[in-house]
């Protein structure tokens, strides 16, 4: 559905600042998948999620979509970014309308959605995103920051994309906050179809919600692959910044005293499966 | 002697919020009738979800708000006491989440002595102050850099610096790792602990991290402006489900534990860090 060929991203070129962003990124994401993408800071990720969308523009490459090239003479990226709907970090800092449903609106108004039909999308948007109708006509600066965050998904949310991606998008919340947000995107993935793309810090989230992990470092793919096979790499993973699921720590722990669990648990779920039959085992 | 470095009775806090000019404005209390003491040298962690009056709760501890009603010493003070401000100020430092917010200067050495400037602080004193600062961070190799080029580890490391140039003997920190990543949020919390097991200095976190709580001599956690638990990490976390019912996360070890008991394994109650539930797994799987 998307396709990232040979890109590359540098910013301020032929300065004494010049930056290398992105290197020769390579990789595709299908139709109603759930991708996550992890990294140090400072890895890229930010700056790969900016290119989805025409947001940014690479240096060199190509970006397809539905298998046209984005950066083709005449092609719409106006159009593109409402079918690829971008959540920065602290998405609540973006919100500014008066109440919430105008803030919803705004977009939809933007690309000429009357008044009427934004509005009825707006509310389906709120609704998914669970804010109440008590909140509508309420200023979103006075609502609790898990709230804003899903007013601002909301937001986008509202113009019906068909991929979403969301950098660090719950960064700062409460673990009721977290939990709802992430169940959203579950839900959006699995009985809407939608495509889901999550930068996150969270190894233990990226384990529980992800098909697929593209992992970041120094503005390259560092690998490519299931969560289950990018967290046998730790070594790989420890040397990059990053780590492995809390619940893959402790079996691995356990092997190394001499019980015999499967070391590729990344889940509490599978962490406890595997505990419960070494421990039978271990009794036998 | 047991000294509190703070020590409340009663404290409220309402803030005004305006409605419209027809029904004026109305009053939303954040924090509800607290009492509290904090010893000085330990490491306190405030859990509590978004809105439970947290940050509220903070920033009343570093006497940037001043209560609606109670009192409230920090070290020994009154903290409505006009003519104690700066005192209270040299004693008490506060850091934010997001590192940004905090920067006034672009060099990482003038930031860091913007505090002590402010105070009064002889030159010579100041940059003293400014070195010894810096290499209990681990950024005095930092010392000439540009603040914007550096990460938000770093960054938050330098803010600290800033207050430690201050002398203070108690630090607050507002969810200091909340927008770091795993290496930022290690190298934050690292720097903490080593600060208050080191200099003495009284730690107060409030975080999201149950992670970060664990190792903490006491936990308060807030709900709805009220302190609704208080006690040592092993109390707080054998209760999950009343942590749950305030929107808490509770530590991975804590739920894999929990999952492993309701199978069958008998464990210890509030088991909350990695090596005590492999310990006590493996002491279960010896005594079968």
């Amino acid at each position: 559905m998307i396709e990232f060929k040979n890109i590359n991203l540098v910013y301020d070129v032929n300065t004494p600042d010049e930056t290398i962003a992105l290197k020769d990124i390579n990789f595709s994401i299908d139709s109603g998948e759930f991708v996550a993408i992890i990294g140090h800071t400072g890895s890229g990720k930010s700056s790969l999620v900016k290119l989805f969308n025409g947001l940014e523009i690479a240096t060199s490459g190509e970006i397809l979509y539905n298998q046209e090239n984005i950066y083709k003479k005449g092609y719409d990226l106006y159009k593109l970014k409402k079918k690829i709907g971008l959540v920065f970090q602290y998405p609540e800092n973006q919100l500014f309308e008066l109440d919430v449903l105008s803030d919803v609106c705004f977009g939809l108004l933007n690309y000429g959605v009357s008044q009427k039909d934004a509005v009825i999308k707006a509310k389906e948007a709120l609704n998914l995103v669970g804010v109440d109708e008590k909140f509508y006509h309420m200023s979103p600066f006075e609502l609790s920051g898990g709230l804003k965050r899903r007013v601002a998904i909301g937001g986008v949310l509202a113009m019906s994309p068909d991929i979403l991606v969301l950098d660090e998008v719950t960064a700062g919340l409460d673990a009721k906050g977290k939990e709802k947000i992430l169940n959203l995107l579950k839900k959006l993935n699995t009985e809407k179809g939608r495509t889901i793309i999550l930068v996150s810090h969270s190894m233990e989230d990226v384990a529980e919600y992800s098909q697929r992990i593209l992992v970041m470092n120094q503005g390259t793919i560092r690998y490519n692959d299931t969560p289950k096979n990018i967290f046998k790499k730790i070594s790989g993973l420890e040397s990059i910044g990053l780590s492995v699921p809390k619940a893959n720590h402790i079996v691995r722990q356990l092997k190394q005293r001499g019980l015999k669990v499967d070391v590729t648990a990344i889940t509490i779920e599978e962490a406890k499966n595997t505990i419960m039959q070494a421990v039978g085992d271990f009794r036998g | 002697m047991v000294v509190d470095i703070i020590e409340t009775a009663g404290i409220t806090y309402d803030y005004q919020k305006y409605i419209d000019e027809n029904s004026g404005s109305l009053l939303i209390r954040a924090i509800d009738n607290i009492a509290l003491k904090i010893e000085a040298g330990k490491f306190v962690s405030i859990l509590g979800q978004n809105g439970s009056g947290k940050s509220t709760l903070a920033k009343l501890l570093a006497a940037l708000l001043e209560p609606t009603s109670g009192v409230l010493y920090i070290d020994g003070k009154d903290s409505t006491d006009k003519a104690q401000m700066i005192d209270i100020c040299k004693s008490v430092g506060i850091v934010f989440q997001n590192p940004d917010n905090q920067m006034v200067t672009s060099i990482v050495e003038d930031d860091v002595a913007f505090g002590p400037e402010n105070i009064g602080i002889p030159t010579d004193e100041i940059w003293q102050r400014v070195e010894k600062s810096l290499k209990d961070v681990d950024m005095l190799e930092y010392r000439h850099s540009t603040i914007n080029k550096l990460s938000g580890g770093q960054k938050q490391r330098i803010a600290i610096a800033g207050i430690l140039a201050m002398q203070p003997k108690c630090i607050i920190l507002d969810e200091p790792t909340a927008m770091l990543d795993p290496q930022g949020r290690n190298e934050v919390i690292r720097t903490i602990r080593e600060l208050n097991r080191t200099k003495k200095i009284t730690i107060i976190m409030i975080t999201h991290n149950i992670d970060e709580v664990i190792c903490s001599d006491q936990i308060i956690v807030i709900n709805a402006g009220k302190v609704v638990m208080n006690g040592n990490p092993p109390y707080v976390f054998s209760q999950t489900k009343t942590l749950e019912g305030y929107g808490l996360a509770v530590p991975q070890a804590t739920i894999l534990s929990n999952e492993l008991k309701k199978s069958g394994i008998s464990l210890p109650d509030g088991i909350a860090d990695d090596s005590e539930l492999i310990n006590s797994i493996m002491n279960y799987c010896k005594q079968m």
